[in-house]
């Protein structure tokens, strides 16, 4: 594994007049969950877009798990999963369909996928409604199972955004406690964008704050709210979109 | 590629027929051809096996409905239900994804084509029983199934063309509808333009067609219908451009 999971110089991408993401130089070590925090229209999606490949950037360049996004985006979305603004699946299909599509995706083979969705569901405490419609579930759940899916190809690093966006408390923390579970037990990188800050700061070691497709500042959480002066993420994170 | 041809095909399969409300549609769509597979042998007779234009109908028909009903969802409806972007982050090439599509809605298409060929050919049978069993010469079998597969490809290229860039199913599904009435009301226009002309001029290409043979004039249409279809094909391969899918 590549001891720099993103490494980013520069990183443009304007769509006409708008500066979605503007002159954006990251570096997110390998290993660990990296917290990417903006308000809205911040240029968090765009970013992960061009991360994975699916955008080409206007200036600049990024490297992921080792490879170069604009050349060798199949190589990087073959090592890593995602869970983006939608959960991505398909309503009409059971859990287990949706699972073993993507599990056909990334080209497991059949015994190993079997075994694999198995352990999935049971992990998410979805394996008894697996042959149930995802059209029918709560958004909790289709959350967790979403996580399951860009889980199952044991991918080097995960990019979720927004992932806990319109659940309720208790759906959001069970969420956040089976992705705990399964960063420490597969020892994955997680870029993890959200505007949640209570959630950024129990859940990431270090975080980014974007504004207006600019990069604000970059540190552990303790370190930005010890650099502002406050006694938490969100305030500290407040301060910095005065500034 | 093979393998991820075969998932994306797995999973649109999947998808056709585990969704009610389209299953539902396509059902009841087909009614009309497999009605006309009934009711033409039963008027014509044993001409249903043996001119090809006969039988040609309801097949064309069959392809044309039933492309129309799925291509249209294929990038348009995966869109709208949001699953698309997810689709294009995961590692499937681009080629896979767009042929996957494809090959669903044009084997369906196809295979009901044989089915409304084969309920003919049954009807047939039982109400005109005489000198034994009917069934269709190579020349009618071959001008139905090439005919139909040209049909069924240009509908689908054009479809996957404007369903790449539609915001929704429907919208696909309008504007490929109104995309086909274009070369029928060309075809339409055929009749009066050759009343208009000059009594000789018709002369001519009255002997002209009565002097070609068939397999001249098959070599036409399957040439024209090939480099049509397969035109639409390499202009839908051009525009599947993964940053072009993405709404900003």
């Amino acid at each position: 594994m590549a001891e720099t999971a993103i490494y980013t110089e520069n990183l443009a991408r304007h769509f006409g007049a708008v500066r979605a993401v503007d002159d954006l130089s990251l570096e997110v070590p390998a290993g660990m969950v990296f917290g990417f925090l903006g308000p809205n229209g911040a240029g968090k999606t765009t970013t992960i877009h061009l991360l994975l490949g699916l955008l080409a950037p206007t200036a600049g360049r990024a490297e992921v798990l080792g490879f170069e996004t604009r050349q060798q985006g199949q190589a990087v979305r073959a090592r890593t999963g995602v869970l983006l603004e939608h959960a991505g699946l398909y309503e009409q299909l059971s859990a287990e369909d949706n699972l073993e599509f993507y599990g056909r995706v990334a080209r497991l083979p059949a015994g190993e996928r079997r075994r694999r969705i198995e352990e999935a569901l049971d992990d998410m405490d979805l394996w008894d409604r697996r042959h149930e419609r995802v059209k029918q579930w709560s958004r909790g759940m289709k959350q967790r199972l979403a996580v399951a899916r860009a889980m199952l190809h044991r991918p080097q690093l995960l990019f979720l955004d927004e992932p806990t966006v319109g659940l309720d408390v208790l759906a959001a923390t069970a969420l956040r406690d089976d992705l705990s579970a399964l960063v420490a037990r597969h020892g994955i990188t997680v870029f993890l964008t959200t505007h949640n800050m209570p959630e950024a700061e129990r859940l990431c070691d270090r975080v980014a704050v974007i504004r207006d497709g600019r990069l604000v500042d970059v540190g552990p959480p303790d370190e930005l709210r010890a650099k502002a002066g406050r006694p938490n993420l969100e305030e500290a994170f407040l301060v910095m979109m005065e500034n | 590629m093979k393998t991820d041809l075969q998932t994306v095909m797995w999973k649109e399969w999947k998808s056709l027929f585990r969704e009610g409300g389209s299953r539902a549609k396509i059902v009841a769509s087909l009614m009309a051809p497999l009605l006309l597979a009934v009711y033409f042998p039963f008027e014509v007779g044993a001409r249903w096996v043996s001119d090809p234009i006969v039988s040609l109908l309801p097949c064309i028909a069959t392809v044309l409905v039933l492309v129309i009903l799925t291509i249209p969802d294929s990038f348009a409806g995966e869109r709208e239900r949001h699953t698309l972007e997810t689709l294009l982050a995961s590692r499937l090439p681009d080629r896979a994804i767009l042929f996957g599509k494809l090959v669903v809605s044009m084997a369906v298409a196809m295979s009901v084509a044989l089915l409304v060929l084969g309920i003919g050919l049954v009807t047939v049978n039982i109400l005109h029983w005489g000198d034994g069993p009917l069934f269709y010469s190579p020349r009618v079998l071959f001008i139905d199934l090439a005919l139909s597969f040209f049909f069924a490809v240009i509908t689908a290229g054009a479809g996957v063309i404007i369903s790449l860039r539609a915001e929704t199913a429907q919208e696909a599904q309008q504007m490929l509808a109104a995309a086909l009435m274009v070369p029928g009301l060309i075809l339409g226009m055929i009749p009066p333009v050759l009343l208009s002309l000059r009594p000789e001029w018709r002369g001519v290409i009255r002997e002209t067609l009565a002097s070609a043979g068939y397999a001249q004039v098959m070599s036409i249409i399957v040439g024209v219908g090939g480099v049509i279809g397969a035109g639409l094909i390499w202009v839908a391969v051009g525009r599947f451009e993964r940053h072009k899918l993405i709404s900003p």
